[in-house]
């Protein structure tokens, strides 16, 4: 199995942190979804209209609600950025890492997509789990580029090997 | 050998030294392709939303203002049908699927010594739109519109153009009880009527930061939100809802006859059962029993 350079020491305590806040969101949505009787109403605080957002045809995905299939997701994020994921040189655990938060971003922008152009709403709840995710997704590119760099700066090149005779 | 030690050992200090500035300068690159990375990964996500965001909201009001208004005089015959279903169907139906007002013991609401009903809605709202149905029915019972009209709500909400009146520009008469009923943002949203100091604060009061529709009859019952849903309502024209009001076994006549007998029973209650004919028909007393639990 290929090993990569050590991942910069802030990773974990940056982006662990990040996972946790969304998994709790996400749980606290898909509880929502599941138990909040639906008074419904239009506010008339216009665009922002978190029921609209939550009990929409684009808040289910195949099926399963999108607060539920976000809350496994960070759950699996949480595994991936504890300090044991980030210290183990697994390169399928990186590519994990990274396709996850890729995967992430990805599904974010289609949410936006949904409330702005199909919906014409935004949920504050649902924003709040779209900027962890970024937050998140900025996070682990910054890692994962900070660690590769960390191993290129330590091994000699070429030219330094050739100053050095 | 004194002078070739003294020569290797200036040999190895420069070779040293342009390692280090090899390393210098790598270390340099890389901190810039790290930069570079994230910077990108950053900016392009960003983009995208703000793309979107963009999209969004000129699609939204582009469609505002190409859609013209729907406001159109409600016919007479539209009006008979909604104010003259029969007595034998509205007791066929009694409370129906009606959803029950909260009971509240506010200070009493009146208007020149009546009691007042108080609604604030919005014509954008479908829930709004679906209710208008059972209030204009059970008001109708109380006293007589004049200038009612027929719209339909938002285009682009959930439950789309679905039929209905909006009270905006319309008067009511009545010897029993005053109405206030307010639109505040029209079919696309813009403002539309205003409302008192003293009705928005019982408003907020019930819906936080404003909620659609609200009624309040006579500080005895609230009702915020959705109360006939709209989806029964889908696809019919306001011709197709006014004739099923009159079939009991019909789903849309349950929902709006039965509250509108919900309402009914209510105002009844602040109006001391008066007009006695209305608030001793046998659909309206079923609707009170299941009103007063």
């Amino acid at each position: 199995m290929a090993e990569l350079s050590s991942a910069p020491r802030w990773a974990p305590w940056v982006t662990l942190p990040l996972a946790v806040i969304g998994l709790a969101l996400s749980v606290y949505l898909t509880v929502v979804h599941y138990t909040e009787p639906t008074a419904l109403a239009c506010p008339a605080t216009g665009a922002i209209d978190c029921t609209k957002v939550t009990t929409s045809a684009q808040s289910s995905l195949f099926g399963v609600p999108v607060a539920l299939a976000g809350a496994v997701y960070f759950l699996a994020m949480t595994l991936l950025l504890l300090p044991a994921s980030w210290r183990s040189r697994s390169r399928p655990v990186m590519l994990l890492r990274v396709g996850g938060a890729v995967a992430g971003i990805g599904m974010v922008l289609w949410l936006v997509y949904a409330e702005f152009v199909i919906l014409h709403a935004i949920c504050l709840w649902c924003t709040a789990v779209h900027l962890v995710t970024f937050a998140l997704f900025v996070a682990v590119v910054a890692a994962v580029a900070w660690g590769g760099d960390v191993a290129d700066e330590n091994r000699p090149t070429p030219a330094m090997a050739a100053s050095e005779r | 050998m004194s002078h070739t030690n003294t020569t290797r050992r200036r040999d190895s200090d420069s070779a040293r030294a342009r390692a280090a500035a090899l390393r210098t300068d790598q270390a340099r690159r890389e901190r810039r392709r790290r930069i570079v990375v994230i910077a990108s990964s950053i900016v392009t996500v960003l983009a995208v939303v703000a793309v979107i965001v963009v999209v969004g909201t000129t699609s939204k009001s582009g469609s505002t203002s190409s859609s013209p208004s729907t406001r159109s005089p409600a016919s007479a015959a539209l009006v008979a049908a909604v104010t003259g279903v029969p007595g034998a169907t509205l007791d066929a139906v009694g409370p129906g699927t009606a959803t029950m007002p909260k009971a509240v013991s506010d200070a009493a609401l009146t208007a020149n010594g009546k009691p007042l009903v108080l609604y604030v809605g919005a014509e954008f709202c479908p829930y709004c739109a679906a209710s208008r149905w059972a209030l204009v029915e059970a008001l109708s019972r109380f006293g007589t519109f004049a200038g009612l009209q027929q719209t339909a709500s938002g285009a682009k909400d959930t439950y789309p153009d679905t039929p209905t009146f909006t009270f905006h520009g319309t008067t009511y008469e009545s010897g029993t009880i005053a109405l206030v009923a307010r639109e505040l943002q029209n079919r696309d949203g813009a403002q539309l009527d205003s409302i008192s100091s003293a009705d928005a604060a019982l408003w907020h009061r019930y819906t936080g930061q404003g909620a659609y529709p609200f009624l309040d009859i006579a500080g005895k019952y609230v009702e915020v939100g959705k109360t006939v849903d709209p989806g029964l309502l889908s696809g019919l024209t306001a011709e197709d809802i006014a004739q099923r009001l009159s079939n009991p076994a019909d789903p849309v006549a349950k929902a709006i006859d039965g509250q509108a007998n919900v309402i009914t029973a209510a105002i009844c209650s602040a109006t001391g059962n008066a007009p006695a004919a209305v608030c001793t028909a046998p659909g309206v007393m079923a609707a009170a029993r299941a009103l007063h639990g």
